[in-house]
């Protein structure tokens, strides 16, 4: 059909023409009409605007004239040319506007911009020009220039003037704008009617074009409906115009072939049917063939890629969920775990697992049910669990089990793991699954089997790795403390070979570490390197015999950790104080320091002191014998009698003698301890006895002053103490003297009683007391407390320093707690002889 | 009436126990020294010896050891007077035969008491 020209029929192109060219000349009617009325409003729009510019500037005009006006104004009154600058530039621009005005104005308009000129000019001539002479030539007065000013009258003339030619612009404007609505309102009603009669003729046009075509086009549907209902040789029949002729001839014509290839078509098309069939037959047979070589295929290389994992990996972890996941695969599950038979127990371990439980992870579990079984036949079971009962406590909570598959994986007729796999829904393993399970299942356990023997030997490593780890830990520790020790020592033999004192540092044992020059000057060369023997066969060259130093070196140095010290004399003059301490930590000894400090001439000058002391207490004593005893002839009355103040200040002499006498006591009991040279005769004493002895002495000292004297002694026996019986008496006397002394009324009580590890004494007074003060100062020698009967009561001062002294000597203390005016106690402790 | 032999060179402290001995009803000799102490107390022996210690010509220690030693007057009790308080000096005093120890200065109460009881 192609190259074939269809052609207009002649009778329907004239109608469609005749239409056409109607429709055209009403479309450029009604522009024509349009751009007229759009002309005319625009040129009414554009007049409005001259209009209003006009309006302003006539306004301008007047507002201009009445500022000159009110310029001259100021000027007359003031005859100040600044005001006259409005002015003048007043009248430029009125000349100018006016000017611009006249270019748009005609007729009466023109007229009255022309007055409004004159008016203005004429002012300016007539009236504001010969004002300002005036008033520059100060002619008449200023008042009444302004009086005479006309100014007013042709301000008022000016504005009429305005007022006429601004109404006469408006006028002209509002005809203008009434005419242009007109003109609109006419077009308005012009194209309703030309739109209406437009439509009108399409309408018809259409109508009668339709017509023509529809006769055409239904005898070619007619045709064609017959054509497809299968008729053939029909022919079109109506008549028609021109191309709708031709087509339906050609239709006609159509028809009739169609009808001969149907039917061969029909033919061909039985053969290849058969055809078809024959060739779908074999195809499903090849793809048969391949889906069977595939399956082959993929279980080759999973055995194989499975095969190269396992024997890749000997860390029981991931080989464990290599399989794991090898079996979900191929049983087809969404869910699993690995259990590992220990073989050590029953149980079985969780080793590998996806989507279990958390509280399963790592568990330890008895087989039981389905596991039991599978373990015990080493054969794979299944369990199913119906919508009811899904199993879903051992998995996580997304997966409703519908059915578990328990694997066993054996090895050497053992089952060492079980592999459960739970699916969502029940599924029967494929035949492939099956199929591999074997291969699969014997290569998983070989190298599960493997894996845990790895795990075994791996742990076993562990264990020796730590305990090598250890051993070395301990050894660095060893060689750190070595390390220090050896330090340690450096710094101790340094210090001991520098110091000022005689030094010898020995090792724990006793062996000389070192001994310095010090040493050497008062005892004599040591060889460097020599033992304990040799150091104190050197010793005791310079030592007195039988003198009790080396006794004490050797059981200090047994000790350990004892301390000592002491002062010897040696046969080459020097007086040496010795001391001896361990060196270094309670636990970590270095040895042991001895130190000899020369107190050669220290021992000389006490000695000297104490020869002095002596020597003076004994040429004091031999006086006083005389005065006391002369004095107590006299006081006794045995030369005679005495007066009253006779006997009291005798008696007073006698008082004071006594006190000489026990200061004399006292000093050289003071002189006797410091010197250090008096041993203790020290012996098993019972305390309570001397305390009762002394109590018994005082008792009527007590009485005398009317005081309540009272001991109190336990009647139990009491724990010996090891002390020397005389210096335990000197000190009970002294502080029950003391007490009787300062006490001028109420009670004395001596206590004896047993403390712990100790026996105690307490004098206990309701005597002045002592000041908080004071109470630390009173066993210093020659204190004596502030308070005015202390003083009054005499005393020497020494009596508590000599208690203190004694009572140290013999490893015990004293202690005071005292309120003034309320009494004192003191309490002396001695330690108790522990039973032997 | 007891008779006691003193010895102290001090002269106002021997003329003080003369004094007080009379005093108390004894009869008693008196020594500058213990030489001649021991010669007094050869001639005709009292019935106690009371010594001062330091002494010039012979001291009373040595008067003691000699009167101990010698059997005729070893029973004579002595008591050795002294301004020795110490105690190795008491001690020693002691050690050679002294019957009691009194340490100058003494009450003169204490000395009869001593020799009371010494003579008892």
């Amino acid at each position: 059909m192609k190259g074939r020209h269809y052609r207009w029929d002649t009778g329907l192109r004239v109608r469609v023409l005749g239409l056409l060219v109607f429709l055209v000349t009403l479309l450029v009617g009604l522009g024509a009409a349009f751009s007229y009325t759009f002309a005319h409003v625009d040129a009414v729009q554009h007049q409005a605007e001259r209009t209003r510019q006009n309006v302003l500037v006539m306004e301008q005009v007047t507002g201009t004239f009445s500022e000159m006006t009110s310029s001259l104004r100021g000027f007359l009154l003031t005859g100040d040319e600044s005001f006259l600058r409005p002015y003048d530039k007043g009248r430029v621009s009125l000349e100018f506007a006016l000017n611009k005005l006249i270019l748009t104005a005609n007729g009466d308009q023109l007229a009255r911009i022309h007055d409004a000129g004159e008016l203005i000019r004429n002012w300016e001539a007539q009236v504001a020009e010969p004002e300002i002479a005036a008033k520059r030539a100060h002619s008449p007065a200023a008042g009444d220039l302004v009086a005479r000013g006309s100014g007013p009258s042709y301000i008022d003339q000016v504005r009429l003037t305005a007022d006429a030619y601004i109404q006469a612009e408006s006028d002209r404007l509002d005809k203008e704008a009434s005419s242009a609505s007109a003109a609109a309102r006419d077009l308005q009603r012009g194209t309703w009617l030309g739109v209406g009669l437009a439509a009108f003729m399409a309408l018809a046009g259409f109508l009668v074009v339709a017509r023509g075509v529809t006769r055409a086009t239904d005898a070619l549907a007619s045709a064609a409906e017959a054509i497809a209902r299968g008729e053939r040789g029909v022919v079109v029949n109506a008549t028609l115009d021109g191309e709708l002729q031709e087509v339906a001839d050609a239709f006609s014509a159509m028809s009739m072939t169609l009808g001969a290839q149907e039917e061969e078509l029909q033919a061909q098309q039985e053969e290849l049917i058969a055809q078809n069939e024959e060739l779908l037959a074999q195809q499903d047979e090849l793809q048969a063939k391949a889906e069977r070589l595939e399956q082959q295929d993929r279980r080759l290389s999973r055995l194989n890629r499975m095969g190269q994992a396992l024997i890749g990996t000997i860390e029981i972890d991931q080989l464990s969920h290599l399989i794991l996941d090898e079996y979900l695969d191929l049983f087809g599950g969404s869910a699993g775990v690995l259990l590992v038979t220990d073989p050590f127990s029953d149980q079985m371990i969780v080793q590998a697992e996806r989507w279990l439980s958390p509280r399963w992870r790592g568990a330890r579990l008895t087989p039981s049910g389905p596991l039991a079984r599978c373990v015990s036949n080493g054969q794979v079971v299944t369990a199913h669990y119906p919508e009811s009962l899904m199993k879903v406590e051992a998995w996580q909570s997304e997966f409703p089990v519908a059915q578990e598959t328990y694997i066993p994986l054996v090895h050497t007729t053992r089952v060492i793991a079980v592999v459960i796999v739970a699916a969502m829904e029940p599924n029967q393993p494929s035949d492939e699954a099956m199929g591999l399970y074997s291969s699969i299942a014997r290569q998983a356990s070989v190298a599960l089997a493997a894996a845990l023997n790895h795990l075994e030997v791996k742990r076993g490593l562990q264990v020796l790795q730590e305990q090598a780890a250890q051993v070395e830990e301990l050894n660095a520790q060893l060689e750190e403390e070595r390390d220090r020790a050896a330090a340690q020592l450096d710094i101790y033999l340094s210090i001991v070979s520098t110091m000022p004192a005689g030094a010898w540092l020995t090792d724990t044992g006793g062996n000389p570490l070192v001994v310095n020059a010090t040493f050497r000057e008062f005892f004599g060369e040591v060889p460097d390197g020599e033992d304990l023997q040799c150091v104190l066969e050197q010793m005791q060259k310079q030592l007195p015999k039988h003198d009790p130093f080396l006794e004490t070196v050797r059981s200090l140095i047994a000790s350990r950790d004892g301390s000592g010290e002491g002062r010897i004399r040696l046969t080459n003059g020097y007086v040496l104080q010795w001391s001896s301490a361990p060196v270094g930590k309670a636990h970590d000894l270095v040895g042991r320091l001895f130190t000899f400090q020369d107190v050669t001439e220290l021992a000389k000058l006490d000695q000297l002191k104490s020869e002095f002391v002596n020597t003076v207490s004994h040429e004091l004593r031999t006086p006083l014998t005389s005065i006391m005893g002369y004095l107590s002839l006299v006081l006794n009355g045995q030369v005679g009698p005495l007066g009253d103040q006779q006997r009291d200040f005798l008696g007073v002499v006698m008082r004071n003698t006594d006190r000489l006498s026990t200061l004399i006591n006292d000093l050289l009991d003071v002189q006797r301890i410091e010197s250090g040279r008096t041993p203790l005769n020290k012996r098993p004493v019972q305390l309570a006895e001397i305390v009762r002895h002394v109590a018994e002495t005082f008792q009527v000292a007590a009485a005398q002053k009317g005081l309540a004297f009272e001991v109190s002694i336990p009647l139990e026996e009491l724990p010996n103490i090891e002390a020397d019986p005389d210096r335990l008496t000197q000190i009970a006397s002294n502080l029950v003297s003391n007490a009787v002394k300062y006490t001028r009324e109420g009670r004395i009580k001596v206590t004896v009683a047993k403390g712990q590890d100790t026996v105690n004494v307490v004098v206990e007074d309701t005597g002045i007391g002592i000041p908080q003060a004071e109470q630390k100062r009173i066993f210093e020698k020659f204190y004596r407390g502030e308070n005015r009967y202390a003083r009054e009561a005499g005393g020497t001062g020494l009596g508590l320093s000599i208690v203190k002294m004694m009572v140290e000597e013999h490893g015990g203390e004293v202690r005071v707690e005292s309120h003034p005016g309320k009494g004192s106690r003191f309490t002396v402790t001695l330690p108790a002889q522990t039973p032997a | 009436m007891p008779r006691i032999l003193v010895a102290e060179d001090d002269f106002d402290i021997a003329r003080l126990i003369q004094f007080q001995l009379q005093f108390s009803r004894y009869e008693v000799t008196m020594a500058a020294d213990g030489a001649e102490a021991l010669k007094l107390a050869g001639q005709n022996p009292p019935d106690l010896v009371l010594i001062d210690w330091m002494m010039p010509v012979m001291d009373g220690l040595q008067a003691i050891t000699a009167l101990k030693a010698n059997p005729a007057l070893a029973h004579i009790p002595v008591i050795l007077m002294t301004a020795k308080a110490q105690e190795q000096d008491i001690q020693a005093g002691l050690a050679a035969g002294a019957a009691a120890y009194l340490v100058k200065p003494f009450p003169l109460d204490r000395l009869i008491s001593t020799i009371q009881e010494a003579l008892s």
